[in-house]
C-alpha cells in the first residue's frame, strides 16, 4: 500500500511541475507584458524597462518560473497588482472558506446519493425522487438555483440570511445559517451527478452473481444492498468525487459569487477581471494541485477498498 | 423431503404476455439422496432452482404450485420466513465460481457472514474457527492462511470449494448445485464431485444436481429428472433412466443406446429444436420432434404418471416397448 502510494506520488509530482509551468507560461504569455499592465497603457518605455529589470520580467520564462515556483513552495506568491497586498495574505482567509463549502456539499451529496439510492424500501418512490432531483440539480444553473433559494428562504420566509459569510468564531449558529443555502445550491448539482453515476453502477453490480449468492445466504434485501452492492457500486463515485473535489478546491465560482462568499472562487473572478495575474496564478496552481491531490487520494481510497488493486 | 407440485414460474413484464419458464413441474427429492436434473439449455433448470430458493430475477414469479419442504410450502412463505430457509436449510452453489464471491471481501468474511446470518450470537473468534473448519472440510490446504485470502488469489476450483464450504457452513438439509463443475477443468471437476459426494455421506444432506453431463449424472445421482421445455418428461432412479428409459425424449438424449457402460457423454443432439415458450404446441411439447407422436399427442399435455415403481413418465404412449 505504501509502495503504491509512493509510486502514484512519483507520478503526480512531475505532473504538477509540468502543468504549473504551462499555467505560468500561458498566463504571462496571454496577458502580455506584466509591466505594461501594472503601469497602464500610457506608461513610458523607460519606466517599463526599469520595472522589467527590477522584477526580472525580461528573464527567460524558465528562470521566471523557477523564481515563482521557489517562492510558491515557501508560501510566497508575490503581491497582487491591484491591491498591492501579498497574494498569500489574500488566499489565507479565502482558502478555508472554500474548503468548508466544498467539503460540506460533497460530503452531503455522497452520503445522500449513495444512501438513498441503496435503499430497498419504497424503491419506486426513492427512484423517482432521486431521478427528479438529479435532473433538476444537473440542469438548473447554479446561479438560478441560488437566486431562487435566496428568494424563497431569505426574502419570502426570512428564515435565513440572504448572502455573506460569518466565520465560526463569530457564532457557530450564525455561521451555519450563512452556510445552508450555498451548501444546498452546490449540493443539488453534485447530488444529481453522483446519483446518476451511482445508480448506473448499482444496476450493473446488482446483476452480478455474487449478489445472488449473498441473497442465497439468507441476507435481507437491505443487507445485500448495503453490504454487497454498495461497496462495489460506490467505486466510480469515489473517482468522480476525486475529480470534482479537486475542481472545487479552486472555489465554487458561481455559488460564491451569488452568495457573496469570500472564498477562492470569488477571488479568482475578481483577479481575472483586473488582470491580477499573481492572484490568478496562485489560485490556478491551487486548483491544479488540488485536482492532482484529490485524484491521488481517490486512487488510494479505491486501492484500499479493492484488494485486487493492492499490488 | 422436497416435493414440488404443479410448479409454474412465469416471467411477465407489465403489458406483455406471460412466459412460463417452468410450467407444471412435479418433482420429489428424498432425504440424503441426490436428484440429477438434465435437459437441454433453456428448459428451465436454473429457473426451477431459483424458484425453490425464491430468488427469481424480476419480473419472474411463481404463478402456481407448491414447494413442500419439511412440512412448509416455500411458495407461500413470507420473505422474512424464506430468509430463515435460505442458507440455513437450503443452500445453493452456482455455475461460475469466478464470479460467485464478492471480490472486495476476504473469503473468511464471506463465510463468517453466512454463519452469522443464522447464528446472531457467534463471536468473532468463533466465526473464524468455524470458517477455518469449513475450509478444512472442503480440503483446502492451509485453511488458517487461506481464510484471509481474497477471491482473486484463488483458482476456479478453489473458489468453488469455498462456495461449497460457505453453502455447507450452516448444515443445510438440501444443497442445490446448478452446474457446479461446468466451468472447471476436467480433473478439478472430478475432485469437486468427489468432494460433494463425500460431504453428502458425512452430513446426510440431499442434493439437487443440475447438469448437462450425463456422465456426471451417472456418477452422482440416485435419481434423475429429465426436463423438456419447462416440464418434467421423466423422473426415475438413475439405473432405470440409463437402462430402461421410457420417455421418447430420454431415449433421444441417450442416443437410444441406454447402456450405462457405454461411456455416457454429453447430451446427444435430437432432430429439431426446443419450441420457444411463446409457441408451444397445444399437446405434448415434444410432439414436433417425437418419432412416436400420433394424433392423440397433440390434444392435451400428457400428465406425469407412474409407469413402474419409482418411474414417472409424461408420455401418452409410454412404456415405449409397447410402441416398438
Ligand atoms: N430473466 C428472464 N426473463 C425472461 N425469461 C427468462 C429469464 N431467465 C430465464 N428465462 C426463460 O426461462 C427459460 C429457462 O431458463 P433457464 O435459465 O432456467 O434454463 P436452463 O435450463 O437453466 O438452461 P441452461 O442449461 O442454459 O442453464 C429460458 O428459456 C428463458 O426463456
Ligand atoms: S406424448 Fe406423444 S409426442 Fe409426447 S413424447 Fe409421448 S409419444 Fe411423443
Ligand atoms: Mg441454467
Amino acid at each position: 500500500m505504501i509502495g503504491f502510494a509512493l509510486r502514484r506520488l512519483a507520478w503526480v509530482l512531475p505532473n504538477i511541475v509540468v502543468l504549473t509551468f504551462l499555467l505560468f507560461a500561458t498566463t504571462s504569455g496571454w496577458l502580455g507584458s506584466p509591466a505594461a499592465m501594472m503601469l497602464g497603457t500610457d506608461a513610458s518605455p523607460a519606466a517599463i524597462a526599469e520595472l522589467n529589470a527590477r522584477f526580472g520580467f525580461d528573464d527567460p520564462i524558465v528562470v521566471q518560473y523557477l523564481r515563482w515556483a521557489g517562492g510558491a513552495l515557501t508560501g510566497e506568491f508575490g503581491r497582487s497588482y491591484s491591491t498591492q497586498q501579498p497574494v498569500a495574505a489574500m488566499i489565507a482567509p479565502a482558502f478555508p472558506v472554500t474548503i468548508e463549502l466544498a467539503l460540506w456539499a460533497i460530503l452531503l451529496a455522497v452520503v445522500t446519493s449513495v444512501g438513498l439510492n441503496s435503499l430497498v424500501v419504497a424503491r419506486g418512490v426513492v427512484g423517482a425522487i432521486s431521478t427528479g432531483f438529479s435532473i433538476i440539480g444537473v440542469t438548473i444553473p447554479n446561479f438560478m438555483l441560488g437566486a431562487t433559494l435566496i428568494t424563497i428562504f431569505s426574502v419570502w420566509l426570512g428564515w435565513l440570511p440572504t448572502t455573506g459569510w460569518v466565520p465560526w468564531d463569530e457564532g457557530a449558529l450564525l455561521h451555519l445559517k450563512h452556510l445552508i443555502l450555498p451548501v444546498v445550491t452546490l449540493f443539488a448539482f453534485y447530488f444529481g451527478s453522483f446519483s446518476m453515476v451511482y445508480r448506473a453502477e448499482y444496476r450493473a453490480v446488482e446483476r452480478q452473481l455474487f449478489v445472488r449468492v449473498a441473497a442465497a445466504k439468507g441476507l435481507s434485501e437491505s443487507a445485500v444492498s448495503f453490504r454487497h452492492v454498495l461497496p462495489s457500486a460506490v467505486l466510480p463515485v469515489i473517482t468522480y468525487v476525486g475529480l470534482t473535489l479537486g475542481q472545487l478546491v479552486g472555489g465554487a465560482v458561481v455559488t460564491e459569487t451569488v452568495f457573496s462568499i469570500p472564498g477562492l472562487g470569488r477571488l479568482f473572478v475578481t483577479a481575472i477581471g483586473s488582470y491580477d495575474y499573481p492572484v490568478m496564478l496562485a489560485v490556478g496552481s491551487i486548483i491544479l494541485v488540488g485536482v492532482m491531490v484529490t485524484n491521488l487520494l481517490a486512487d488510494l481510497a479505491l486501492a484500499a477498498m479493492n484488494p485486487q488493486i493492492r499490488l | 423431503m422436497l416435493k414440488i407440485e404443479g410448479l409454474r414460474t412465469v416471467f411477465g413484464a407489465a403489458g406483455l404476455p406471460e412466459i412460463a419458464a417452468v410450467d407444471g413441474v412435479d418433482l420429489t427429492v428424498a432425504r440424503g439422496r441426490t436428484l440429477g436434473i438434465v435437459g437441454e439449455s433453456g428448459c428451465g433448470k436454473s429457473i426451477l432452482s431459483l424458484s425453490i430458493m425464491r430468488l427469481l430475477p424480476p419480473p419472474g414469479r411463481i404463478a402456481a404450485g407448491r414447494i413442500l419442504f419439511g412440512g412448509q410450502d416455500l411458495a407461500a412463505l413470507s420473505n422474512r420466513q424464506m430468509r430463515q430457509v435460505r442458507g440455513r436449510r437450503i443452500a445453493m452453489i452456482f455455475q461460475e465460481p469466478m464470479t460467485s464471491l464478492n471480490p472486495l471481501r476476504s473469503i473468511g468474511a464471506q463465510i463468517a457472514e453466512a454463519i452469522r446470518t443464522h447464528d446472531r450470537g457467534a463471536s468473532a473468534a468463533d466465526l473464524r474457527a468455524r470458517g477455518i473448519e469449513a475450509l478444512k472440510r472442503v480440503r483446502i490446504p492451509a485453511p488458517e492462511r487461506r481464510i484471509d485470502d481474497y477471491p482473486h488469489q484463488m483458482s476456479g476450483g478453489m473458489r468453488q470449494r469455498v462456495m461449497i464450504a460457505m453453502a455447507l457452513s450452516c448444515a443445510p438439509d438440501l444443497l442445490i448445485a446448478d452446474e457446479p463443475t461446468t466451468a472447471l477443468d476436467v480433473t478439478v471437476q472430478a475432485q469437486v464431485l468427489d468432494l460433494l459426494r463425500d460431504l453428502q455421506a458425512e452430513t446426510g444432506m440431499a442434493i439437487i444436481l443440475i447438469t448437462h453431463d450425463l456422465g456426471v449424472v451417472a456418477r452422482m445421482a440416485d435419481e434423475v429428472a429429465v426436463m423438456y421445455a419447462g416440464r418434467v418428461a421423466e423422473q426415475a432412479g438413475t439405473a432405470a433412466i440409463f437402462n430402461d428409459p421410457q420417455h421418447p425424449y430420454t431415449l433421444g438424449l441417450l442416443g437410444s443406446i441406454p447402456r450405462i457402460e457405454a461411456r455416457p457423454g454429453r447430451l446427444l443432439a435430437i432432430e429439431g429444436t426446443v419450441p420457444p415458450p411463446f409457441a408451444l404446441p397445444p399437446g405434448c411439447r415434444f410432439a414436433p420432434r417425437c418419432v412416436f407422436a400420433d394424433a392423440d399427442c397433440n390434444t392435451a399435455p400428457p400428465p406425469l404418471r407412474d409407469i413402474a415403481p419409482g418411474q414417472r413418465v409424461a408420455c401418452f404412449r409410454a412404456p415405449v416397448e409397447d410402441i416398438a
